[in-house]
Parts: structure tokens; sequence; C-alpha cells
């Protein structure tokens, strides 16, 4: 599992590639945190167009992460999840509590329109 | 003879995925469809991340990992010889964990995904857990 993040002042990217699971959950999580508490950026768009594969040991991180976002009173947003990873998102019912946007640029609209936090309100909260 | 294949490491993280994809390569030579193969590794996946998660807590301990072709597709079975499960029907519950960030929802899974699950345990004797798939 890889990261790779794009951030500016009113929100970040995390491009998420490989698997989900056990055996990199923990890995996703420090990075993830790590990035939002350097950057100090309110809101977060999880782009899973490379996800490979997610069980429900990699669903918990990313409703963790939702939390943790929410808590500051940022956004979180999943942006172009392949079908397989949003038939489990469904079954795990993540789908009433996680937003989600059909493609990143989808979900930048949704963030610049949308008047969610702004930068320095995050790192309060980590 | 049926073909039939065992796998036994220890409980480390990373061999979760290791195990899902020899399932998976395993599952291949059966008519599975790809979609049944992605379930198939989703329920290895659930199974063997209990078995590394709970069994052997703060100690090393081994896991095993049986594929055999089945008249029907194929069964797995992991197994452990770990700390057992006191209650099964109340672990097998949608949404009961005991840690956090974590779903509750790996017996769900295992369950949604393949056509049987079956759940041996005794405290202090370990875990089996037997999944069977139909093609």
């Amino acid at each position: 599992m890889e990261i790779e993040f794009h951030v500016t002042p009113l929100f970040a990217v995390a491009r998420v590639s490989g698997e989900l699971d056990l055996s990199s959950a923990a890995k996703f999580r420090n990075l993830f945190d790590q990035q939002l508490r350097k950057s100090g950026v309110p809101n977060v768009i999880v782009n899973l167009k490379n996800l490979s594969f997610i069980d429900s040991t990699g669903l918990g991180v990313l409703l963790g992460r939702h939390k943790a976002v929410k808590s500051w009173g940022g956004k979180f947003i999943l942006s172009d999840v392949p079908p397989k990873i949003m038939s489990m998102l469904e079954m795990a019912g993540l789908m009433r509590v996680l937003d989600t946007a059909r493609t990143e640029q989808d979900a930048i609209g949704l963030i610049e329109s949308g008047g969610y936090a702004n930068q320095g309100e995050a790192s309060t909260n980590e | 003879m049926n073909n039939h294949m065992l796998i036994r490491f220890p409980n480390v993280s990373s061999n979760v995925s290791v195990a899902r994809i020899a399932a998976a390569t395993f599952a291949s030579f059966k008519e599975f469809s790809i979609s049944d193969i992605e379930e198939i590794k989703v329920a290895v996946s659930e199974a063997v991340s209990n078995a590394v998660l709970h069994a052997y807590p703060d100690c090393y301990g081994m896991i095993e990992v049986i594929m055999e072709d089945h008249d029907e597709g194929i069964q797995i079975t992991v197994k452990d010889s770990g700390k057992g499960i006191e209650d099964i029907d109340k672990a097998r519950q949608p949404g009961f964990t005991t840690m956090p960030e974590h779903m509750g929802l790996g017996f769900t899974f295992m369950e949604s995904f393949m056509d049987e699950l079956h759940v041996e345990s005794q405290p202090g004797s370990g875990t089996t857990v037997r999944m069977v798939k139909k093609v």
C-alpha cells in the first residue's frame, strides 16, 4: 500500500494504491495522521482509484480517519471508488456515513463550494 | 485424491496477504468467476486477520490455512492453537469487536461471501474456521 499526498491550503488529496488490510493498516494510519498534523489542512479527499483490495480492517481505518477529520469540522470525501471497493463500503453500511464523489475533481468542487473548515483548525484536535 | 495444500506461518500481519493470495491462486484452478475469487480473498483475509489479532495476545503462535478441493468447489480452513473464543455466537454478531478502529464485520463478511461457515473453538485450545465456496 502506498499513499501519495497532494496538499493545498484548503484540502489534502491522498491517493491510495495497493491493498488496505491488517498488514498495511498501521502504515496508512501513521502516514495519514502525520501528513495532516504536519500540513494542518482541514479537509481530505481520499482517492481510491488504485486501491485493489480492502477488507474490514481497511474499512475500519478509513472510518477512523473520517471520524478524526469530522471531529475538527473538516470534510472527508472518498473519490474514484472502484466498484468492488464500493460494494464493500455498501455491505459495511458505510455509504450512510461516508461522503463519496465520482471523481477527485468533483470532490474538490464539493469542498470549494461547501464552506468547510479552514486551514489551522485541524491541528488542534489530532 | 483431492488436491489440497497447507500453509503454516506465524501470527505476523504481513502473512494475511500471503494467505489471501495463496487461497486465490488455489481457487483459480476451479471454475470460479473473478468476483467469486475476490470474495474468497476477503473471507480468507478476515479469518486470518482474526487469528493474527486475537489468537495469541502479545506472543508468538502459528496459524494454518488448509485449502482443499471440495465436491462442489473448495474448502478453506483457518486454524490456530491460541486462546480460543469464549462466546462464538457473540463474536459472530455484526459489529461485535474488542478492538478500537475495527468494524466487527469479519465473520459477517465470511458468512456473506462463502456458502458455508463453521466455527469451532474451545477457550485455551484454539479456533478452527472452516469455509466452503461452491462453484
